[in-house]
């Protein structure tokens, strides 16, 4: 009897537990949600207002990949919903009212700020996209030149969605290094920073084709886009804050009738700061290593002399890189190296005093770039094809 | 809610007492009853939606004047 | 003797261990220290281990007899039972403590839409269970668990490696001394000083001798492995740490290794649903033997249920949001063990040894 009752309370227990932790209070289905790709930020006509623009995936057209490519019949493999409202918050979830499916946020792979809101600020936005847990601090921020919902509706050829196409274009960017990339977290940690300026990648939309391109780095002071930087400024930039993975480097040939092509294989950087008499000095050292990858003179460059200028060459054109971008920085006053971080960690006690007149300090600030480069190989040929 | 809840505390007491009895844990059986009582009291009315004073605000009040006391 | 299970030191040193990873790993402690978290971490294990000495030379004094006893024995029948009042209500309030945070914990980040008294009971009924099979079976579930949480900790340590930036760590005590003590004096009491429960379960030691070395050791392997998570954090979150509600859980959240080994943060939810339900079965084993031994019952399983309910009750009951809770956490919580923590403990002890007790206490039994 006594274990018959044992018994039963474990089975009836049993049950219970088995039907609570199947984790089920309610449900998301798969076909109750609609996964958003991409979030666009604009200003909305209406002053103090702000319309959104998200990108969602349609799973019925995505699905389809039959030959003729994608652009063939059909409709667009996405749809974007774009509401306006006071707050990211309330407008994401006004955007139920369009959409049968709930917006659902995990596979969000990029956030786009049009320049003019990215101007009057972007914490406050950003708030939301760090406090809701569906977020993920992996999508890569944007600046969009024009307007954020032009952006994710550029065409694409070989990507399906226009979010999708911009996030594969910031990864890809490590063949040219001449934009930067930074994702939410790598946003917020600068933008949390007391002296460090946010940065995030730059894009365009062509006139013509309406495709997306990626121009450079927008550079914020605080939490406002203040400015632009160029290729050559963003890869000035990223020597110094070590975010070079590759990269072709055009020099002239020694003998002036000509330009070569160096490709970088190897880079890595460190900025030592320095206080003497009062004065912050900060010294900037560069390492590369590359490839010549292409020559377009006559000259026979592997010869000793030539492959050292050569090798010269490519130190100099990484400095002035790099002066570009401090030139730049300091006209625009933000400091986008972390300069002010470096001096903060190694002369701590003095850093209280220069703390809050840093925007005093880093524009004249003396800077000294060393590069040290050296080129490694030449390819599968030794001389440029002609005639000995 | 409620009828949940009694059936909750029935079955609880139907799970324990029975042996309690059977080995003659009479001062067992009265501790069990009296937590028991006492849970399904302030269950009860915290499902009715009765303010209970919290105990925990009680100690927040005694550490802070102890605080007081030492600054 | 109400249980009769033994455990062994090495069980011991593991149940320590896991105890004090507890909530911790998910609400990290020392966190007022900014980037020297990890310091403050390591400062509260170096003072426990000091505070550890006391609660192993009381329980070695006393063998086989658990805190309720001990109290009896040096304090007398009557003040020594107000005593385990006190301490009684310190287990139960803290079980029920972490049991919210647990909860709070879940319906934050992965189940926005259940109701918190789900988690609450299946949590509640889970650790009644276990507390009802005894501590033997406790202590060697930590075994498994602790392992488990370990390798996780080290795993997601490595695969965050490449966002680590160990220049975050710099400069080292980059605060006024004041402000790190706090933190400090913050971890010693969260949460290697709650290993005061543990002279509920020393007791039931297979040999006492050993419980000093267990003891010690358990709360140093806890130390590595919370300094190791605070400094996986501060390397990667950098300046937006402090802002978090959880930063164990967002630090994991950014692993990204080639994309295919990402959103890995489950990982932490399960090691914290590990420790957690190690931590939640010692306080309510505490709570529940305790009553037991106060009443002088001959069981302590008709009280684990009761007793279960009552936790949910105070678990809703104690904070109407996490920003009270928060706020009890750094602002009341420090102050309010003190007494359990460190007073009763050392006073105790300088009593025990001013009127010589553990002798004419085995005397007078023999």
């Amino acid at each position: 009897m006594q274990k018959f009752r044992k018994n039963t309370v474990t089975i009836i227990f049993l049950l219970i537990v088995m039907l609570g932790i199947t984790g089920c209070w309610n449900r998301r289905e798969l076909d109750t949600l609609a996964f958003v790709s991409g979030l666009g930020i604009d200003k909305a006509r209406e002053p103090g207002k702000l319309q959104l623009t998200a990108q969602i995936i349609k799973p019925g057209e995505i699905k389809a990949p039959e030959a003729g490519g994608g652009g063939m019949g059909g409709s667009k493999p996405y749809w974007n919903i774009s509401q306006i409202g006071n707050t990211v918050f309330s407008t994401v979830r006004a955007m139920t009212l369009k959409s049968n499916r709930k917006l659902f946020f995990p596979h969000n792979e990029v956030i786009i700020f049009s320049q003019d809101i990215a101007r009057e600020g972007v914490r406050k936005y950003i708030d939301f996209l760090i406090r809701d847990p569906e977020f993920r601090r992996l999508a890569w921020i944007v600046v969009a030149k024009d307007k954020a919902s032009e952006v994710l509706e550029t065409k694409t050829e070989l990507a399906k969605l226009p979010a999708r196409n911009i996030a594969e274009l910031i990864k890809a960017r490590s063949a040219t290094s001449e934009v930067s990339a930074v994702n939410m977290q790598e946003f917020l940690t600068r933008l949390m920073s007391k002296t460090t300026a946010p940065i995030a990648s730059l894009i365009e939309v062509s006139a013509k084709e309406k495709t997306a391109q990626l121009t450079g780095t927008a550079v914020f002071k605080d939490d406002k886009l203040v400015g632009f930087l160029n290729k050559t400024e963003t890869r000035g930039l990223l020597w110094v804050i070590n975010e070079i993975k590759s990269g072709i480097i055009t020099v002239s040939c020694p003998d002036g009738k000509g330009k070569a092509s160096l490709e970088i294989i190897q880079a890595s950087s460190k900025i030592k700061p320095e206080i003497k008499d009062n004065d912050i000095h900060i010294t900037v050292e560069v390492k590369a290593e590359g490839h010549l990858g292409s020559q377009m003179c006559l000259e026979d460059l592997t010869q000793i002399p030539a492959w050292n200028s050569l090798e010269k060459r490519q130190s100099e054109a990484i400095r002035s890189e790099v002066l570009a971008a401090l030139k730049k920085a300091r006209q625009l006053n933000a400091d986008i190296f972390g300069f002010g971080e470096a001096v903060h960690k190694k002369y701590s006690r003095l850093w209280k005093d220069i703390e809050d007149q840093w925007d005093e300090f880093f524009p004249n600030i003396e800077v000294t770039v060393k590069v040290e480069s050296k080129l490694r190989r030449s390819g599968l040929t030794v001389k440029p094809p002609r005639p000995e | 809610m409620i009828i949940l809840l009694i059936a909750a505390f029935i079955g609880i007491a139907l799970f324990e007492a029975p042996g309690l009895v059977q080995r003659k844990y009479w001062r067992e059986l009265t501790a069990f009853l009296l937590f028991l009582v006492a849970a399904f009291i302030l269950a009860l009315l915290q499902v009715l939606g009765v303010k209970i004073p919290n105990p925990v605000k009680g100690i927040e009040v005694l550490v802070k004047y102890f605080l007081s006391l030492m600054s | 003797m109400l249980e009769k299970g033994k455990i062994s030191s090495s069980q011991l040193t593991f149940l320590i261990a896991g105890f004090t990873l507890g909530s911790s790993l998910i609400l990290s402690p020392g966190l007022v220290a900014g980037h020297d978290a990890w310091l403050a971490v390591l400062a509260g294990l170096g003072s426990s281990l000091l505070i550890a000495f006391i609660y192993t030379t009381l329980a070695v004094k006393f063998p086989g007899k658990t805190l309720v006893q001990i109290n009896d024995i040096i304090f007398g029948p009557y003040l020594g039972k107000l005593i385990t009042i006190g301490y009684l209500w310190y287990f139960f309030h803290l079980a029920s403590l972490v049991l919210r945070n647990f909860s709070d914990f879940f319906v934050g980040l992965i189940y926005p839409e259940t109701p918190i008294i789900v988690f609450l009971i299946f949590i509640t009924l889970t650790c009644a269970s276990a507390v009802r099979n005894g501590i033997e079976v406790i202590a060697r579930t930590s075994i498994i668990l602790l392992f488990v949480t370990a390798c996780a900790t080290f795993l997601t340590t490595v695969l965050l490696v490449k966002d680590m930036e160990f220049t975050n760590l710099l400069p080292v005590l980059d605060l006024p001394l004041k402000q790190f003590i706090k933190a400090s004096y913050a971890a010693t009491t969260f949460p290697f000083g709650e290993t005061v429960v543990f002279l509920m379960v020393i007791a039931f030691l297979e040999n006492t001798k050993q419980a000093k070395p267990s003891v010690t050791l358990g709360l140093i392997l806890a130390g590595i492995l919370l300094v190791v998570a605070s400094v996986r954090n501060i390397s990667v979150l950098g300046v937006t740490e402090p802002i978090h509600t959880y930063d164990s859980y967002q630090a994991v959240r950014l692993i990204n290794i080639g994309e295919i080994l990402t959103r890995l943060e489950i990982i932490v939810v399960g090691n914290f649903l590990a420790m957690g339900f190690l931590k939640i079965s010692v306080l309510y084993y505490g709570t529940v033997l305790g009553t037991a031994q106060l009443l002088n019952l001959r069981s302590y399983l008709p009280l684990v249920l009761p007793i279960g309910i009552l936790m949910v009750i105070l678990s809703i009951l104690q904070f109407e949001s996490t920003i009270e809770n928060i706020h009890f956490a750094f602002d009341i919580y420090p102050y309010y063990v003190i007494p359990f923590q460190f007073g009763i403990p050392l006073f105790s002890l300088i009593v025990a040894v001013v009127r010589g007790l553990p002798k004419k206490a085995k005397e007078g039994s023999k």
